[in-house]
């Protein structure tokens, strides 16, 4: 190709990729050559002595890279235990729902064994259920049982609650019923009113267990005649005379000999004698409770 | 002036002899310090001869294929001219199929990377199956051709980028891109 004008060769652009192939084609059977050489062994000392000298560089370098390359194991390493504590962290997670679940298993389980103690020891037929809700107002001492109407409880049934060694005790009164739920009128209310009667070595003494929450008390016991003997430490249970006695439960179906409490003061008023009682079971720290559906005569 | 004139053979031959240095010193760089991702490591010379066949042509990055082999088979104790006969192999395909695509497309660094990949560990394969052992072919693409042509072409683009960057300014262009 040729300038037209000024009559001589044209210069092919240097980025033009034919313009040099001479010298690729130059490198390429010198490569050729060199690999011929070296594998006929003919490049001699040649090729041991530039190793010798590139040795030291490349244990150096290998040095430096077994360092870095150690900052980058650890790198690595430290995202692997990222992981690891990551799937560890879910594993723990699962652990923890199951071991709750365990628990409340446990407690499941405990509950139906101190059922079936109190059922073995005494003629009731219980129900036992969560207490769902307490009343939010200091006006009422009521909570609400996980169980209704389908489970066969009914308004006037005794509820049963049990604390630590304590024998199962009544707590209070079943007052409305619905399918799955009933609310309970706790004995310390001040509505709350169960007849009783107390064990004195061979002598009955009967009254009526009021309760005493809004008063700033628990319950006391009333209308014990003057020449009864009462003393602390006596035991009150129900007297089952409840629905007889026409209280504000006409419905009250509590059986006789259910544990309340045990006579802590006594007071004489009168004629009659009134006397401060210590339940065996606080009804505000129960959260699990019975229902006593029935009783074998 | 001094650019119009004719260089000196001595200023050649140390121009040349830097390079060889520079390339030397990446290839045992690359041998000793080069991070192995799924048992490979990135083959940088490799990279860095094809993004200079793409930029400057496959002629002027013969002549790194030829120091940067020779580098390598001294750095990994391998015959001599080995890496060289592969290297100017991935620089000749790739220069010389790519040679009319725009340096402003970005398409060409990765698709010169593949191309110069296979021809290079296509030609390695089969020297080493010649000169050493018979190699299967199945397999040496599997697990030495396909990781190692990733490992490349993930940072192509941007050494790509900035070679041609740094052409560019030595020229003087003005850069444009093509998308």
């Amino acid at each position: 190709m040729r300038d037209s004008l000024r009559n001589r060769p044209i210069k092919l652009p240097r980025s033009s990729p034919y313009r040099s192939l001479t010298l690729v084609v130059a490198l390429v059977l010198l490569a050729l050559l060199l690999l011929v050489l070296d594998q006929a062994g003919m490049l001699g000392a040649v090729r041991p002595q530039i190793q010798s000298l590139l040795t030291p560089i490349m244990r150096l370098l290998r040095q430096v890279g077994d360092s870095v390359g150690g900052v980058s194991q650890g790198l690595t390493e430290v995202t692997q235990l990222r992981a690891r504590v990551a799937a560890l962290e879910a594993e723990n997670s699962q652990l923890k729902a199951g071991n709750l679940q365990l628990q409340e298993l446990q407690l499941q389980l405990t509950r139906l064994e101190a059922q079936l103690r109190i059922e073995k020891e005494r003629p009731w037929k219980l129900f036992g259920a969560d207490i769902s809700a307490r009343t939010p107002d200091g006006g009422r001492r009521v909570v609400l049982l996980a169980a209704g109407s389908e489970q066969g409880v009914k308004p006037g049934m005794a509820v049963l609650g049990k604390e630590g060694s304590s024998p199962p005790a009544l707590i209070g009164v079943v007052e409305n019923v619905g399918p799955r739920s009933s609310s309970v009128l706790l004995i310390t209310d001040f509505s709350s009113a169960v007849s009783a009667q107390v064990y004195h070595k061979d002598i009955i003494a009967s009254g009526v267990v009021q309760g005493q929450w809004q008063v700033g008390s628990r319950l006391k016991l009333e209308g014990i005649e003057r020449a009864e003997p009462l003393v602390a430490g006596d035991v009150l249970v129900t007297a089952g005379l409840t629905a007889r006695m026409d209280l504000a439960l006409p419905r009250a179906a509590i059986p006789k000999d259910i544990p309340i409490g045990t006579i802590e003061t006594i007071q004489v008023d009168g004629h009659s004698q009134r006397a401060d009682v210590r339940p065996y079971v606080d009804p505000d720290r129960v959260s699990y409770a019975w229902v006593l559906l029935s009783q074998d005569e | 002036m001094g650019s119009a004139q004719p260089r000196r053979i001595e200023e050649r031959v140390i121009r040349e002899l830097w390079l060889a240095l520079v390339l030397l010193g990446l290839a045992l760089g690359q041998a000793a310090l080069m991070p192995h991702l799924l048992g490979l490591a990135p083959n940088l010379l490799l990279l860095l001869t094809i993004c200079q066949a793409l930029i400057a042509g496959p002629a002027n990055a013969a002549r790194w294929a030829f120091y940067a082999g020779l580098a390598l088979d001294l750095s990994a104790d391998t015959a001599l001219g080995l890496h060289a006969l592969a290297l100017l192999a991935a620089v000749l395909v790739a220069g010389l199929i790519l040679a009319r695509w725009s340096r402003g497309n970005w398409l060409l660094p990765l698709v010169g990377v593949v191309l110069g990949s296979l021809a290079y560990h296509t030609l390695l394969a089969l020297l080493t199956g010649l000169l050493v052992a018979p190699i299967s072919p199945r397999v040496y693409a599997l697990v030495v051709v396909l990781p190692a042509t990733i490992l490349v072409l993930v940072p192509a683009l941007p050494l790509f980028l900035v070679m041609r960057w740094v052409e560019r300014r030595r020229r003087g262009e003005v850069p444009f891109d093509v998308y």
